[in-house]
């Protein structure tokens, strides 16, 4: 027993690593080994037609054909008519040598009239040729119905179909099973699997040895970023197609060998970095195993070369960290790999350090911090190409910068102003919307303002709030330019909303006729009854993409159970700690933390409405991710209102463990989604 | 009294008069009025306007020609008997153009007596496309018999032109779906200016029509919920009122909503407890109606669908016969009528309080809806009564009782003809009856063991899972007793007790069974639909690489039997793991209300806005505040955690029995099976971690009613899009 309390702690931390394993094993056991099997589909013969060919009891059928791919099954599509029982036989030779290459036998009651039946081939086959001839045979109870199989009226060149040994016109229907994942499936996930175990373990371990805070979170941060970006690879975040474009456009202009014409509709590449199967938004496990093989691959043809994809245009600044490593490893000839994996791990490294840094610094609410951080949203495009990688790294960081100057440092020095000037001046034109949140400089209290250990007059401090303003209005003024001349020539075009309920008929797309900003004056209650019943339709959704329980390109909703514990942590993280300041917040900064986050969400929704066609029963385009770069400010605003509902002892780094938690098995259900594309 | 009364009175408007009551009651009233101008803005004027038809005719070959201003188009139909008819569709000719001028419709009877008509505008009509001629007033027709639909047109000048489709020669008979109406053709007689015309028109008999009566309903609602709203406001921020007195008010004013929110046999399996409920009234009221296993005898008059889930018991046309069948009598001198039905369990006493309202409903007279309506309400009123008494009891987190008493799930199940209500009152009873003994009193007496025995006996044969709750008893200290040995003999009597009567109603229920023609999940093969000449392989599924033989709705004969889940470990894990990460969410809104009616025909999901609001107020009046601040012990948290977790797992079980062998998740595990042991549950979470640290039950409580109000309009808006 002393033996147990003394050694508790790594007792503790053997039984994470060994259940974590445990609940991995029966994944694996339950969802993971027979995706073992999963191979791509290549239909040989599709083309199915009212003929077909019969097989006589003692019959053979035999199809040659051509393929120059390697596979290890096929499939042919039964027809029948009741009941079959029986066995059915397949054998395959070499057309060009006569060698047997296979003998397989399949059970006729399992197949289904009318879909491809395959047959599991012991092992994958290919030639030299590429010429096969299968024969086909069946052994039918008396009772069975008889058996049938589909053809084509005409065959491909070089097939040819023979009923017991006589030619019969067409071709069968054949289907091959080719690239099956096999046993890389079973490495890829005991990897991951291994990893997400002494992820979880150390940072146990850390815990209990009671490491900060910070630290903690570092730890936690840092990892969960590494396993996010082996389970969602490049392209599988939102629109990261575009902003990968983006970032290897930026980089061929660096160095001078942009061919792009500018426009956003083309991009600029190598002529290597082209890869259908890793440039596909939906993983599957093949993408796992491309992007395996060509780790560390080198460059080929290294040629500028321009492609008809899309980029996302605007402000560029938050692409030039991933632009620089793709440059670098343009210039030490990485291969597309490497290239893609590079830039996302300079993202992912900005985003931890400047995560670690706002929650080191934030003198109040350090669990917010952390927990917006870690959420799997957050995390998810803080380990891609996504230019919000980067601008909500720095809102985290302005917002406990901002906090740490309002409440703890004692005096500002030109250093500080600097940093916040600096912050402003990238922060401002990364999105409009987020612009208020830059007004929380205002609220730094004049006489921490200083000059070589002075206190600086109120009207001079004045003075460089206002400047700091200007700054970002400057910066802004461009795009607010923009808009206000959007307003003033929507006020002239027929307004949307008027349009709607006139026939269509002249109008070849409905979806081109949207809302103007005319609208929002000229019929504000149809504009009101838009917002308000997207509020209420969307509202899960909006939910469930604030904290990542919808990941990849929305195509892997995760369980319920994770929102509902990202939610239950945020709002434990929420919670004022037992001796801290209750509320966070003086009432004149919880009042500007609301409003701005309103505004925030006022000028979301309204730039969404924009794009919302006027037939569209609710707003398009409202993402609840959109919400996170003012997520601190705003939980910092709520934190310890009403009639103090507080923690009665400290959990933040509880909290960040609770996260790591869900954060892994986010993850692992992320895997079982994907298995399924 | 009175005049210390009368001081008390002075004090509470005293309190009212404080400005910040006053804004609350004007934002509550500016909240109600705002949110119900909203709903009913938004949804009223569609389904007011909602209809039902009937093709008669679908031949729309030819036209009738043009109808000028002293033509006349007849056309003879008829009517089946109880069908009514508020107005017929036609398929219109306007000769490529928007006519002007008036079209006249006069629907007569055999003797030639206007019985209704319709003027249109002409310009309304569109070219080529039925249109929907309404008439002043409906027609309910007696029974079979002819009646004459007369067209003459008052066109503005000779260009404005109208026709009509009609077929060319004897009409098709058509419905929807495979069954063909059963209306005499052969009178379907169509006369042009006084001459036979070989055809019929092209017609739709328009069945059913919301009409206004829903923005009546919905403003006598509004009204007085707002009302409701602001009482409650008073009663408990005001005036401090009594939480179990609270929980009466709340509970039967929501409980009411919620029996006209979900109209009759529209709750979870309601259809086979009104059917209970009312053999069991005919034992008292008719014992020479012979009952005979799936069949009863109702009286003329109450014929309904009892044997299964009726599609049309919920949506605007259910909400217009509740509303028109409300105060109506039952028909005098009718015959009684036999119906096929699927009752309940044996165990009668959870309907008690549901068969008493029958009976006092038929003593009354009253008509159907009349007897529906107040079965369920004796129902809610026991449950309101029994759980209020069990907020009284509560020694801790009274609060949260109050809110998982108010649940929209509970409300529902309470205001219908569910068992459930009775089981889960008595639950929240037994629970707080066992936390009282071991928390407050200092001494358990035979007083108390016989109640707390007489709650188990009636709860234990309600649901076999929820016997693994009633070892609750056992958390009562030893030290409550008289001595040990005493405190062992009371509590082993309470729960040998339940055992009993349990084992006793079980056999007899095994007895009964053997005797009962419907208790099987399925009927034998002969119903089923097997083919004679053996099994068609879409008879079968391979799923997991095996085949399964299925029955005609598709589910595998093999179910998750014992013996099929030891051979089958590995597909039975992956099964639970699959329904917990994909049904979860599901369960959790089936326990908080956030789906309501029969969850499994129809989805009325109620936004997760609320539901997460709802339960982030029942946890919050889980954990303790300044004046309920006692914590349980981690070892009898533990203890209740355990009793939770076996009666879920008890539940995964029987759910897991009852599932087809093809499917991928657990069939019939719904979240409200749990609802009994929710208290236990939240109990067992209310640690020392979290806590107010100002008086927040009242707030919480009021709260509680604002969002489960809100669920209910939600959930009233969901049905209107049915």
């Amino acid at each position: 027993m002393q033996f147990v309390r003394r050694h508790r702690r790594y007792l503790v931390t053997a039984a994470i690593f060994v259940m974590c394993l445990l609940i991995f094993y029966a994944f694996w056991h339950l969802e993971v080994a027979e995706a073992r099997g999963k191979s791509r589909s290549l239909y040989l013969n599709d083309t199915q037609q009212n003929a077909t060919a019969t097989l006589e009891a003692g019959g053979v059928l035999s199809q040659t054909f051509t393929t120059d791919e390697a596979f290890h099954a096929l499939g042919v599509v039964p027809l029948y008519d009741g009941a079959i029982d029986g066995a059915l036989f397949v054998a395959l030779y070499d057309d060009a040598t006569g060698e047997a290459l296979a003998r397989v036998e399949g059970n006729a009651a399992h197949t289904r009239s009318g879909q491809y039946a395959a047959f599991v081939l012991p092992t994958a086959v290919q030639t030299a040729q590429g010429r096969y001839r299968v024969d086909f045979s069946a052994q039918l109870t008396p009772e069975s119905a008889p058996l049938a199989l589909a053809k084509s009226d005409d065959a491909p060149a070089g097939w040819q179909l023979l009923e017991n040994g006589a030619g019969a016109g067409g071709a069968l229907c054949l289907q091959a099973g080719v690239d099956r994942i096999g046993g890389f499936l079973t490495r890829f996930y005991w990897v991951f699997a291994l990893l997400c175990a002494v992820f979880l373990a150390g940072l146990y371990l850390l815990f209990s040895f009671g490491v900060g805070i910070t630290g903690l979170f570092a730890v936690a941060a840092a990892g969960l970023c590494l396993l996010f970006n082996l389970i969602l690879p490049p392209y599988a975040a939102p629109d990261e197609a575009f902003h990968i474009n983006e970032a290897f456009e930026l980089s061929f202009e660096l160095t001078g060998e942009n061919i792009d014409d500018g426009s956003w509709h083309t991009a600029t590449r190598r002529a290597e970095d082209h890869n259908e199967i890793i440039q596909n938004r939906f993983t599957t496990v093949f993408t796992y195993r491309e992007l395996a093989q060509n780790l560390f691959s080198a460059a080929g043809d290294s040629t500028p070369t321009l492609y008809r994809e899309d980029m996302v245009g605007g402000y560029r600044l938050p692409y030039l960290p991933a632009a620089l490593a793709i440059t670098v490893c343009r210039w030490l000839g990485l291969g597309f790999v490497p290239t893609l994996y590079a830039g996302r791990l300079v993202n992912m490294a900005l985003y931890v350090l400047a995560a670690v840094f706002a929650v080191k610094r934030a003198p109040v609410g350090k669990g917010i911090f952390a927990a917006v951080a870690l959420l799997p949203m957050a995390l998810h495009l803080g380990a891609s190409f996504s230019r919000d990688c980067l601008t909500i790294a720095g809102y985290l960081l302005f917002t406990a910068l901002c906090l740490y100057y309002i409440k703890e440092k004692p005096r500002l020095t030109g250093r500080d102003l600097l940093i916040l000037a600096v912050f402003i001046a990238l922060l401002a034109p990364a999105k409009l919307i987020y612009a208020p949140v830059l007004l929380l400089v205002l609220f730094i209290p004049h006489e921490k303002f200083s000059w070589r250990g002075k206190a600086i007059p109120r009207k001079a401090v004045w003075g460089i709030k206002a400047a700091l303003a200007v700054l970002a209005f400057a910066t802004l003024a461009p795009d607010l330019w923009r808009r206000l001349m959007r307003l003033v020539r929507s006020f002239s075009a027929q307004s949307a909303a008027a349009a709607v309920g006139v026939s269509t008929a002249a109008t070849p797309n409905p979806d081109s006729i949207t809302y103007t900003t005319a609208d929002f004056f000229r019929r504000p209650g149809t504009i009101l009854w838009l917002v308000v019943r997207t509020f209420f339709a969307e509202f899960t959704f909006y939910l469930e993409s604030l904290v990542g329980g919808h990941l990849g390109y929305f195509s892997l909703p995760l369980s319920w159970v994770f929102t509902l514990a990202c939610l239950v942590l945020l709002a434990l993280a929420t919670l004022p700690e037992p001796g801290g300041e209750s509320p966070l917040l003086t009432r004149r900064q919880r009042a500007f933390g609301g409003l701005s986050t309103l505004a925030v969400a006022a000028m979301l929704v309204g730039g969404c409405i924009l794009w919302t066609p006027a037939h569209y029963t609710t707003i398009y385009g409202i993402q609840g991710r959109y919400l996170l770069p003012v997520l601190p400010l705003a939980l910092c605003s709520l934190s310890g209102l009403g009639k103090g509902l507080v923690k009665t002892r400290p959990m933040t780094r509880g909290i960040i463990l609770g996260f790591a938690g869900v954060g892994t098995f986010a993850l692992l259900n992320a895997f079982l989604l994907i298995l399924q594309n | 009294m009175g005049n210390e009364r009368l001081q008390n009175l002075k004090a509470h408007l005293d309190t009212l008069r404080k400005p910040r009551h006053i804004l609350a009651l004007c934002g509550i009233l500016l909240g109600c009025a705002l949110v119900f101008f909203f709903v009913g803005d938004a949804y009223l004027d569609d389904v007011a306007d909602r209809s039902e038809r009937v093709i008669v005719n679908d031949d729309y070959s030819v036209t009738t020609g043009p109808l000028d201003a002293s033509g006349e188009l007849r056309q003879t139909l008829t009517l089946n008997g109880g069908e009514r008819l508020y107005g017929v569709n036609l398929l219109v000719d306007t000769y490529g153009r928007v006519p002007s001028g008036t079209l006249h419709l006069r629907l007569l009877d055999q003797y030639g007596d206007l019985v209704a008509r319709c003027d249109t505008d002409m310009s309304t009509l569109l070219d080529n496309t039925f249109h929907r001629f309404l008439f002043d007033t409906y027609l309910e027709a007696d029974g079979p018999a002819p009646y004459h639909l007369v067209i003459t047109a008052s066109p503005a000048s000779n260009e404005d032109r109208i026709a009509f489709h009609r077929s060319n020669g004897p009409p098709q008979s058509y419905a929807e779906g495979e069954e063909e109406l059963a209306y005499d053709l052969s009178a379907f007689v169509l006369l042009q200016n006084g001459r036979t015309v070989d055809g019929t028109l092209a017609l739709q008999y328009v069945t059913a029509y919301a009409g206004d009566f829903i923005y009546t309903a919905y403003t006598l609602f509004a009204v007085v919920l707002t009302l409701f709203l602001l009482t409650l406001y008073v009663a408990v921020l005001v005036v401090g009122a009594a939480a179990h007195k609270v929980f009466v008010y709340c509970c039967l004013v929501l409980g009411v909503t919620s029996m006209f929110l979900i109209p009759p046999r529209a709750a979870p399996d309601e259809y086979a407890h009104i059917a209970t409920a009312y053999s069991h009234s005919n034992r008292v009221l008719s014992p020479d109606w012979n009952i005979t296993g799936a069949r009863i005898m109702v009286r003329g008059g109450d014929e309904m669908k009892l044997r299964n889930y009726d599609p049309d018991a919920i949506g605007i046309f259910a909400y217009q016969r509740l509303y028109e069948g409300l105060f109506e009598a039952a028909p005098k001198d009718a015959a009684p009528v036999e119906l096929r039905v699927r009752t309940a369990p044996t165990y009668p006493v959870p309907y008690l309080l549901p068969t008493l309202g029958v009976i006092l409903a038929r003593l009354l007279g009253l008509g159907q809806v009349g007897l529906l309506m107040l079965g369920r309400f004796a129902n809610l009123v026991f449950y309101a009564v029994v759980v209020s008494r069990a907020v009284k009891r509560m020694p801790i987190a009274r609060t949260m009782l109050f809110v998982a008493g108010l649940l929209p799930m509970c409300l529902q199940l309470a205001g219908s003809f569910s068992p459930d209500a009775f089981t889960i009152a008595l639950a929240f009873y037994f629970i707080a009856a066992c936390l009282d003994c071991a928390l407050t009193r200092e001494s358990v007496g035979p007083r108390q063991l016989v109640l707390l025995g007489a709650v188990a006996v009636l709860l234990a044969p309600a649901k076999v899972v929820y016997l693994l709750a009633l070892p609750l008893v056992l958390i009562i200290p030893a030290g409550k007793f008289s001595g040990r040995r005493a405190a062992w003999l009371g509590k082993g009597a309470v729960l040998a007790a339940a055992l009993v009567v349990w084992g006793a109603f079980s056999l007899g229920s095994i007895a009964g069974n053997a005797d009962a023609d419907d208790t099987v999940a399925y009927p034998p093969d002969a119903e089923s639909g097997f083919a004679e000449d053996g099994p068609s392989p879409d008879d079968f599924a391979i799923v997991d690489g095996e085949v399964l033989r299925l029955r005609p709705n598709g589910d595998s004969v093999q179910h998750f039997t014992p013996g099929y889940i030891l051979t089958h470990l590995p597909k039975t894990l992956r099964l639970l793991a699959r329904s917990l990460w994909e049904q979860g969410s599901l369960w959790l809104q089936g326990l908080l209300g956030g789906r309501l009616g029969e969850v499994i025909a129809v989805d009325i999901t109620v936004n997760w806005l609320f539901v997460i609001a709802l339960l982030g107020v029942l946890l919050c009046a889980t954990l303790p505040d300044v004046k309920d601040n006692l914590v349980l012990p981690g070892r009898q948290r533990a203890f209740l955690l355990g009793l939770t977790l076996a009666v879920a797992a008890a539940l995964l079980a029987a759910s897991l029995v009852w599932t087809p062998a093809n499917y991928r998740t657990l069939f019939g595990m719904q979240g409200r099976y749990l609802l009994p042991v929710l208290p236990l549950a939240l109990l067992a979470v209310r640690g020392e971690n979290l806590r107010f640290f100002g008086p927040m039950r009242r707030p919480l409580g009021f709260a509680a009613v604002c969002l489960a109000l809100l669920c209910q309009l939600d959930a009233f808006t969901k049905i209107l899009q049915l």
